[in-house]
């Protein structure tokens, strides 16, 4: 299973194909003084990093900013970065990491302002999605932030709960809980009753 | 799978701005132009609050030390030992550290 938010083959550009690890390659130019190399990073990550920070808060621009601001983040944290740790798990975190603590100074109601300005998107194919789809969708985002982020970053590209468990910094049975109680704020704030296991089916593998 | 899975696993996926990957570059180099953050001096600041609370331990412990203290202490006036004792330290702190500053240039 590809991991999580892992770069589609689309999303890469030329020459990446042929690098058996191109994060940890732009890493090490980074690291080394050629700053312009982070630019293949923001390339393969800001599609995934920018729909984790959408489907926190559903507000494209606040979106946009917060993705604009992860990327800042990750660059400073370089360093940081454990070769023997995936990329991928490390950047999610790290973004995970700024977008709990943007959407915290973020008041509640500067979001439903927001909200009642923000024009749909045509290219987007949330016009053609059900109105229930479309509010349990945003019911995520009123989740206190635990849960939320446990919503946001399993069901992201279809994330297994492990990885899902490492990005988010606790163990696999904290995120069961967490996600099972999720699911239970989402159903009681849409009026329905839930079902009562944990987690989705997870992907077969091989 | 439920509806909830169905509907939460189902969402496309957006593509961001086009120009994202130019603003994100632009704010780096940015970034990457400016001098490094000086680093807050912890290392110091421990060992100059270990060697004050060491000194103040003596102090109390030790009346050979005392003694001669509390009469320098009086020579300067009526003067609350404890305060004498914070002022002295972050004295000393305050020159350890323009020293330390100064060996470094």
């Amino acid at each position: 299973m590809q991991p999580l938010g892992a770069p589609r083959a689309s999303d890469l550009n030329g020459a990446d194909h042929l690098t058996p690890d191109p994060d940890a390659d732009d890493v090490q130019r980074v690291l080394a003084g050629e700053s312009a190399a982070f630019e293949g990073i923001v390339r393969r990550w800001q599609r995934p990093l920018y729909n984790l920070a959408w489907r926190s808060c559903r507000r494209r621009e606040l979106a946009e900013d917060m993705t604009q601001e992860a990327f800042v983040k990750v660059f400073r944290s370089l360093p940081s970065w454990r070769a023997d740790a995936r990329f991928s798990t490390w950047i999610h975190a790290v973004a995970l990491n700024h977008f709990r603590s943007r959407l915290r100074r973020t008041p509640r109601q500067v979001l439903g302002l927001e909200a009642a300005r923000a024009q749909p998107d045509p290219k987007s194919e949330r016009e053609v999605e059900s109105a229930p789809a479309e509010a349990l969708r945003h019911a995520v985002t009123g989740l206190p932030p635990r849960y939320r982020e446990a919503i946001v970053v399993h069901y992201l590209d279809q994330q297994d709960v492990r990885e899902s468990a490492a990005i988010l910094g606790i163990s696999e049975g904290t995120l069961k809980a967490r996600l099972s109680r999720a699911r239970a704020l989402l159903a009681r704030s849409l009026g329905i009753t839930p079902r009562t296991d944990t987690t989705r089916e997870e992907p077969q593998h091989g | 799978m439920d509806e909830f899975d169905r509907i939460l696993s189902s969402e496309a996926s957006l593509e961001p701005a086009p120009d994202l990957p130019r603003r994100v570059m632009t704010e780096v180099l940015r970034e990457s132009r400016l001098p490094p953050p000086l680093p807050f001096p912890w290392r110091r600041v421990a060992a100059a609050a270990a060697l004050l609370g060491i000194a103040n331990t003596a102090l109390a412990a030790m009346p050979a030390l005392r003694e001669p203290t509390q009469r320098v202490l009086t020579t300067l006036g009526d003067v609350d030992p404890m305060s004498a004792g914070v002022a002295l330290g972050t004295l000393a702190i305050v020159l350890g550290t323009l020293w330390a500053a100064w060996r470094s240039d």
